[in-house]
């Protein structure tokens, strides 16, 4: 917050024409401030891609555009490859190997991951895709394509967003606009508010049961409806922040969250959680791998199976399966992916009989508790895959689900209650926050009033934030 | 002309008032919270038992076989233990060391020691990595005269919330256990009121679950130097033993090696110590936590701490071990008397 308090000091006294090159600067500052070194990871492929980019865009012939692109794509892949995959690809061929012969223990690579990598490579691998198919042209400004790749604000947790809509922000001139800061900066508060207050203060028991889970009883139910909180306040306040941050600086970034706990469908929630990836994940990898196969089979029918069908069952599984993958090079990580393709194709496929089961119990009749159902139903199928997320191992997460249970805890937690507590409290604020457009005494506030009001809240804020130093989740991705 | 500084012009009356706004409500509401608060805690603090000094002072049988009286945190309480000291040299110590146990806390203490117990011959300080970064507890506090410690234990500054973060918490947290111990009907009884107990104490028997992998990444912390949050009272303290002609030692204890490397500025640490020990005549810095002093790697001989996390405690076997080293350093300086 101090590296942006300083930005913004200067940010509007300098010339519009300047002003890429100071946050450019600002951005590789910040970038390098961790480890030097990793800063070649963030201008290589910058370099690489966008004279990728340019050769596509002045290259007539099919073959050698072709070549550029996938040379291009291989380069930001294999960076990413190395530095967040390799460990575990040596790691599953030695243990696969294991299986047949006497092998030696493997040491560790001891590669660090650089923080973001996975962030900044998504963007890249967009941009060129876009590039390539002729969605956008190839960006001419060297400096504003490595500023689109590296802006501080994105650059360690996104929103991944797009080269066509972010670019051309990047090249208007942006004016001083008092109102625009300020929701800006309410915006970065209650980011804050999400991290510090909700988020940490759930950390707390969320991390005390999960490293323990003997004799924890219902705490354990309790741990893991917690965490689903803690994660959303976590990676929801950290998008809040650098949207926030981003309009303070005169760009409009994309949503990344829109209430998910709210979905009333697995489908639903991941159109509404990690936006940026998801609608990534969609447009680069659902689409094209679910056309694939339903070109591949021939005829309307497979198995008596619509092409279609299998188009969205195999789309949607492989989808969420490299999702998961994307989210750590771990087992675990694939199979929490897994889940989450097993949920969609099950619900897919089960869309006739719940609209049977819908009218046989009269549910259709009121509306209402239908939606509280479903929204409670894909809330706990939500959480439990959250276990495989949130635990050490995938080992880890089977013992955890075995000893859920709704006994007694042995040891009980002070921060239970006032977690339940705060929780409500969140709800509450949030349901406002969500509804303060169409909340009539609000809008009727003085601006005397919303004034002191955000005072009240920041001074909340200090009251309650969690004085520790826990990193933000999504920063090991 | 810059554009955006046209504009900031045209809109400098609002965001001046804006801000002026912005800053009034929040010093007034900075202000009316933290009295509230206040209010709530002195309310609380009253409402609750608290076991007097005097009761334990009281508890103390053969005062004049204390020869030695142990300072420190948590880790001192699970580190360094009274028994190893009799066993060997047949003096009593008297141990004063619980979590919440800060440099405040222990100048008070040792003002009260004095009027009871009378002037000790050595004093062990457990010293901590974040021994300048800790607050001590309030309801430890509590048992001292609240005018001479109020005026100490909330800080000033422009927002009164944020100088006095640490105090809210700690109250936050003592609320929180009062209202989960009166849920779930639990009674708890801390070694620590009990000296017999005390001086029969020697750590936790199982060892706690470290996790002993070193991740790529990891945060590092640098040491909070002096003054910090009490660090006055430490060196008034020292001052003080040093009046009374009290042999003080400050022990550096043992840390897990995940800690060890987590605390990474331990050459300041050192540094700041061994200087400090040079000012006065019976101070006397004994450092056990280094790799070449103590098998820090090994987890059995601690109950926690790991990468990334910055405090570390020694199991019973640990102790053992150490208690041994650090006993045979202490012949010197218990015998020579």
């Amino acid at each position: 917050m101090g590296f942006f308090a300083v930005i913004f000091a200067v940010y509007f006294f300098v010339p519009q024409k300047f002003r890429w090159l100071l946050l450019l600067l600002g951005s590789y500052f910040f970038y390098g401030y961790w480890k030097k070194e990793y800063l070649l990871l963030l201008v290589f492929p910058t370099l690489v891609t966008y004279f990728a980019a340019r050769g596509m865009a002045v290259t007539k012939t099919p073959g050698w555009r072709k070549f550029i692109f996938l040379s291009g794509l291989l380069a930001a892949l294999g960076l990413l490859f190395v530095f967040k995959y390799l460990e575990l690809f040596r790691q599953t061929v030695h243990d696969l190997m294991g299986y047949f012969m006497h092998v030696q223990p493997l040491s560790s690579l001891k590669i660090i991951l650089p923080i973001g990598i996975s962030f900044f490579t998504f963007k890249i691998i967009s941009y060129l895709i876009d590039v390539y198919y002729q969605k956008i042209p190839a960006e001419k400004h060297l400096g504003i394509y490595a500023l689109y790749v590296s802006f501080f604000p994105q650059l360690l947790a996104g929103p991944i967003d797009r080269a066509a809509q972010f670019i051309p922000q990047l090249k208007n001139p942006v004016d001083f606009d008092w109102e625009r800061i300020t929701s800006g900066f309410r915006l970065v508060v209650w980011g804050l508010f999400k991290k510090m207050v909700i988020a940490d203060r759930l950390a707390f028991f969320v991390d005390q049961v999960f490293r323990n889970p003997e004799g924890q009883g219902l705490q354990l139910v309790f741990a893991v409806y917690f965490f689903a909180f803690q994660i959303y306040c976590d990676f929801s306040g950290y998008s809040d922040m650098a949207v926030g941050i981003t309009r303070i600086l005169g760009f409009e970034s994309m949503k990344n969250f829109d209430f998910p706990y709210f979905s009333r469908s697995i489908s639903q929630f991941w159109s509404r959680w990690h936006i940026s990836l998801s609608s990534w994940l969609r447009d680069y990898l659902f689409l094209p791998l679910a056309y694939a196969v339903m070109r591949r089979i021939k005829g309307e029918k497979l198995l008596a199976v619509k092409a279609e069908t299998w188009g969205y069952f195999v789309g949607i599984f492989l989808t969420m399966l490299l999702g998961g993958l994307w989210h750590g090079a771990s087992w675990k990580f694939v199979i929490w992916g897994g889940i989450y393709g097993i949920y969609q194709i099950f619900s897919y496929a089960g869309k006739r009989l719940r609209k049977k089961i819908v009218k046989k119990t009269g549910l259709q009749r009121l509306p209402w508790l239908r939606t509280a159902l479903s929204v409670f139903f894909t809330f706990n199928l939500v959480s439990f895959a959250w276990i495989f997320f949130r635990s050490p191992s995938l080992g880890a997460a089977l013992t955890f689900i075995r000893r859920l249970s709704l006994a007694k805890p042995q040891n009980s937690s002070a921060y239970l209650i006032f977690d339940l507590i705060l929780l409500l409290f969140f709800l509450l604020i949030e349901y406002f926050y969500k509804n303060k457009d169409h909340i009539v005494f609000w809008q009727r506030f003085p601006r005397i009033a919303k004034v002191a009001a955000f005072a009240f809240f920041c001074c909340l804020l200090v009251v309650f934030a969690v004085d520790s130093s826990n990193e933000f989740i999504y920063f090991q991705f | 002309m810059n554009s955006s500084i046209s504009n900031f012009k045209k809109s400098a009356k609002k965001i001046l008032a804006d801000l002026l706004l912005f800053a009034i409500f929040l010093f007034l509401f900075d202000r009316l919270l933290f009295m509230v608060i206040r209010h709530a805690e002195a309310r609380f603090y009253s409402g609750i038992s608290s076991y007097s000094l005097q009761d334990k002072f009281a508890s103390a049988k053969g005062k004049s076989e204390y020869k030695v009286l142990i300072l420190g945190t948590s880790r001192t309480f699970d580190g360094i233990h009274p028994w190893y000291i009799k066993n060997t040299f047949g003096a009593r110590s008297f141990k004063e060391a619980f979590v919440g146990k800060g440099p405040m806390y222990n100048y008070f203490f040792y003002q009260e020691y004095k009027k009871f117990m009378g002037i000790p011959r050595v004093v062990i300080y457990g010293l901590d990595y974040f021994l300048f970064n800790i607050t001590s507890e309030r309801h430890w506090l509590k048992r001292f005269a609240s005018d001479l410690v109020d005026a100490s234990y909330f800080k000033r500054g422009f927002s009164l919330l944020l100088a006095n973060k640490p105090q809210i918490d700690e109250f936050s947290n003592m609320v929180l256990n009062n209202l989960k111990k009166s849920i779930w009907k639990e009674q708890n009884y801390l070694i620590e009121r009990d000296l017999a107990q005390m001086e029969a104490y020697r750590g936790v028997v199982s060892p706690g679950k470290i996790d002993v992998a070193e991740p790529p990444r990891f945060r590092k912390v640098m040491f909070f130097g002096y003054p910090g949050v009490e660090g006055e009272y430490f060196v008034k303290l020292l001052d003080e033993l040093q009046r009374d002609q009290v042999t003080v030692l400050l022990v550096s204890l043992p840390e897990y090696i995940g800690t060890y490397w987590t605390n990474r500025n331990h050459k300041k640490f050192q540094r700041f110590f061994n200087l400090l020990a040079k000012e006065y005549a019976n101070v006397h810095f004994l450092d056990y936590n280094h790799p070449s002093h103590f098998d820090l790697a090994n987890a059995s001989y601690f109950i926690d701490g790991g990468y990334g996390k910055t405090n570390s405690h020694l199991s019973r076997s640990g102790s053992e071990i150490f208690n041994r080293l650090l006993v045979s350093d202490l012949r010197r300086f218990i015998e020579k008397k």
